[in-house]
């Protein structure tokens, strides 16, 4: 329910809404898992790259990639799917720059969701 | 219909499963390619497989593989429609899914209204081919009657027998694809 969304914002639920034909209650109950499981997939991300588990860097982000593609969030999905890319690749080189930019880009993206959540009418 | 939705991230099996459930399909779930084969060995109700790719535990095109050496309760020769689900950007596994039989390959977020329309074409085809079944299994059955009325020289009946038969494969042709 942003009401102005535009690719610069964290999320984008044009394409959300639509394919849910505007059902806020599954709206909220979408943005609920994703509060609930975005920062356990980030910390997967985390622990697969200390780890330098190139494999589980690529599920890992894959995942996250996944989930927030969902909500248009575009920064998020090009950042994860870099990992997920270099996962892919087994070189990690450059992961950790990524890695600090997706925390931030999925810290707004969060903030966003919560900021929508509350905005809904229930 | 019966939709078994396979992918690991639990917000992407919601989404499916509502937007699914509100087009009046039944859907159950798995959260890995493991439990997705458990319930394909359990229910022999499901209709239709959507499934991720990149999954921890194995993969959409290894499920797949493994579900077409078991079967459905073990028999071969029931097939299931497979239908990919995936965010992945691995060519080679994408054309792994098509060379082994992946009948449409999705990417996510799902257009859910391609989604809907390939579903909806799976759901024709199959009452199709249950109604040009059960037609068969009729023609079948006025093909014995008749020729047990041409043994015992009934001409009459015979006659109407073939008129019957005439019919029935007249609509027998309208349902047949």
């Amino acid at each position: 329910m942003e009401p102005n969304p535009t690719e610069e914002s964290p999320v984008n639920l044009d394409q959300l809404n639509q394919s849910i034909g505007d059902n806020t209650s599954l709206l909220l109950e979408v943005i609920d898992i994703f509060i609930d499981t975005g920062p356990a997939m980030l910390t997967a991300i985390r622990a697969a790259l200390e780890a330098e588990d190139a494999q589980a860097l690529e599920k890992t982000a894959h995942a996250l990639k996944g989930a927030a593609g969902n909500f248009g969030a575009r920064a998020v999905v090009r950042l994860a799917a870099a990992l997920e890319a270099l996962g892919n690749s087994g070189s990690l080189a450059g992961a950790g720059e990524l890695l600090g930019e997706l925390e931030g880009e999925l810290d707004a993206m969060l903030a966003a969701l919560k900021e929508i959540k509350e905005n809904i009418p229930v | 219909m019966k939709v078994l939705v396979v992918d690991d991230v639990t917000i992407n099996r919601v989404l499916v499963e509502q937007v699914l459930e509100s087009e009046g399909y039944t859907v159950v779930s798995a959260g890995g390619g493991q439990e997705a084969l458990d319930q394909l060995a359990e229910d022999t109700g499901i209709d239709v497989v959507l499934c991720d790719l990149l999954m921890p535990d194995m993969d959409g095109v290894d499920v797949y593989k493994e579900y077409l050496r078991r079967g459905i309760h073990g028999d071969q020769s029931i097939d299931i429609p497979f239908i990919l689900l995936t965010a992945a950007q691995n060519i080679g596994r994408l054309q792994d899914a098509k060379d082994i039989g992946f009948t449409d390959i999705l990417t996510k977020p799902p257009d859910y209204e391609r989604l809907k329309t390939i579903l909806a074409d799976f759901a024709a085809n199959r009452t199709r081919k249950k109604l040009a079944d059960t037609f068969d299994t009729q023609l079948k059955s006025i093909e014995e009657l008749t020729t047990s009325v041409i043994e015992a020289k009934d001409v009459e009946s015979a006659r109407i027998l073939y008129k019957a038969l005439d019919q029935a494969r007249v609509r027998l042709r309208k349902v047949t694809p």
